[in-house]
């Protein structure tokens, strides 16, 4: 069951903290520029400040930080990975290590931290905003911001719903894939052992019966839509109306400011 | 005795803002020939139980006992899970094979039986939930809700288990549906002598069938013994949301009102004995 637990990460946590409270759209920008800054630093004193802000933020979300650590799990073989490679494959500087032809050399090092950093921090910064804001409020987020490209034939409330219903169903599909699954190792199933062939084979009770309930579901949920006259997105209102106030703005300066801040000083 | 639970606590997701202790301090014994019916509200904990009972949850602290002895490593859990079927709510959203047959055939070849030895129990299975053979060869896809929830129970029946544990096995069937369904296990405690664990949040549904009840709410068994012992304290299952069933609430308000009946009566049928009896003394 463990691998079902490990997609909760990044799951909403809710809260009253300064970092809850922001405006979504605000954040999903903040959270642009942000990463703009991450991939845009090249210092060693660049790293420096972009740390102290992010783990700032961090705090200030006032979740507990083993919540962030946990969204590394997953590119933990990335991470290493990356590493490796930077290890063996980015020459210059020094030579630390000599195996036979195989060189390791002091640049290799230094890229090799600050790529796995970048990663870290980018990992980080993402599992900020989907920790404090809801998936309600991220959704409207993100209509309200793909709204301009409606006019180029990009239908931005279509996504919009669609990632709230895909959202909204990802609990369910796992509760029922748990009971799925469960009723299938009642009668002898074993989803944890033998070779990959085998273990893909054993799938098979798990996603049949998971497929079918899920289209069910779907056509369920066309009905109940239409049956309440949905339509789409034109003309329709919404119950929470996002508004911005001045620390919304505030929150967006910030992080263009650092933007600048690091390309200006590495210049 | 046959299943123990010795002081088992259960809490899911333990060091998040999502923590729930679902069990707490469950001391329970299943002895050979039982017929348990746990009975609670939505979310007192009778799934979390049950499925404590065929390895599928582990305890977060306390033991469960199969013959006593302590089931531990994986050798332990598959014997377990071989002498104790449980079939789950809504059993019917499990099926995926392509013919009834190759479903119901999916427990007993897990067991790793031989082709004859399957076939055999395969039927046996079907005659024993009251199904033909002839829906054997047909997709448990074309089958009706009802049909499809037998094909089910006749996966978990595949397996020979000792125990039957039944979640909410008549849950959206219609009145004769769930007739059918309750005397089907009732056939199968009598005449197979299957040790039966039924789960249910209606009192209705269980009090004549069942020889011992058990009252769950909050994750703590609140109340204990056969229907009538249970049925004593009206008040408290009042106050944890659960009825008596009608008719025993009838025997009580006739005895209220100065008539000589018992009032360990549960069903309709034994309900109109009493009163004509206590109309001919009369």
């Amino acid at each position: 069951m463990s691998m079902l637990k490990s997609i909760t990460i990044g799951q909403f946590v809710p809260g009253d903290s300064l970092m809850h409270r922001l405006d979504a759209r605000a954040k999903f920008i903040a959270l642009i520029f942000l990463i703009i800054a991450v991939f845009t630093v090249n210092t060693f004193w660049g790293y420096i400040i972009i740390a102290a802000v992010i783990s700032s933020l961090l705090f200030s979300s006032r979740l507990p930080l083993r919540y962030f650590f946990r969204g590394l799990r997953p590119v933990y073989y990335i991470l290493t990975f990356t590493f490796i490679i930077h290890l063996f494959f980015t020459k210059g500087g020094s030579v630390l290590l000599r195996l036979g032809s195989v060189t390791v050399e002091s640049y290799g090092v230094y890229l090799g931290l600050f790529m796995i950093t970048r990663i870290i921090f980018l990992v980080v910064t993402t599992s900020l905003l989907t920790l404090t804001t809801s998936p309600i409020a991220l959704t409207d987020a993100l209509e309200y911001l793909l709204k301009p490209l409606g006019k180029i034939g990009i239908p931005a409330h279509e996504i919009a719903m669609m990632m709230t219903i895909a959202m909204r169903f990802i609990p369910t599909l796992m509760e029922e894939s748990e009971k799925i699954m469960k009723a299938q190792m009642a009668r002898g199933a074993d989803f944890e052992s033998g070779n990959i062939y085998r273990r893909a084979k054993s799938l098979v009770p798990l996603l049949v019966p998971l497929f079918v309930s899920s289209f069910r579901r779907a056509d369920d949920l066309a009905v109940a839509m239409e049956a309440r006259c949905y339509r789409g997105g034109e003309g329709r209102t919404r119950l929470n109306e996002l508004k911005a106030v001045p620390r919304d703005f505030i929150a967006i300066a910030c992080t263009i400011l650092l933007v600048v801040l690091i390309n200006w000083a590495q210049v | 005795m046959l299943l123990t639970m010795e002081n088992v606590s259960y809490t899911y997701m333990p060091g998040t803002p999502f923590e729930v202790k679902a069990l707490q301090n469950i001391n329970l014994t299943i002895p050979k020939g039982e017929y348990l019916a746990i009975i609670g509200q939505t979310g007192s904990g009778k799934s979390t139980l049950v499925q404590h009972l065929n390895g599928l949850l582990k305890p977060t602290s306390g033991k469960i006992l199969l013959d006593g002895k302590d089931v531990k490593n994986k050798a332990d859990l598959l014997a377990l899970r071989r002498r104790v079927g449980l079939l789950f709510q809504f059993p019917e959203q499990q099926l995926f094979e392509e013919t009834v047959f190759a479903d119901v055939a999916f427990g007993p070849k897990n067991m790793g039986l031989n082709e004859a030895e399957i076939k055999d129990r395969v039927e046996k299975a079907l005659i024993a939930v009251g199904l033909s053979l002839d829906v054997q060869n047909r997709s448990p896809f074309s089958l009706s809700g009802g049909q499809m929830r037998r094909v089910a129970m006749a996966g978990v029946l595949a397996m020979q288990p000792e125990v039957l544990i039944l979640d909410e096995p008549a849950a959206g069937l219609d009145p004769r549906g769930k007739e059918e369904i309750f005397d089907q296990i009732d056939k199968l405690h009598q005449e197979n002598g299957l040790t039966v664990v039924l789960v249910s949040h209606s009192m209705e549904d269980v009090a004549s069938r069942a020889k011992h009840l058990l009252v769950l709410a909050d994750g703590q068994i609140k109340l204990q013994g056969t229907p009538a012992e249970v049925f004593t304290d009206a008040a408290m299952l009042e106050n944890l949301g659960l009825a008596l069933p009608q008719m025993t609430l009838l025997m009580q308000r006739l005895r209220q009102a100065g008539q000589d009946v018992p009032t360990d009566i549960f069903s309709v049928a034994a309900a109109r004995d009493a009163i004509l009896r206590m109309l001919e003394v009369q």
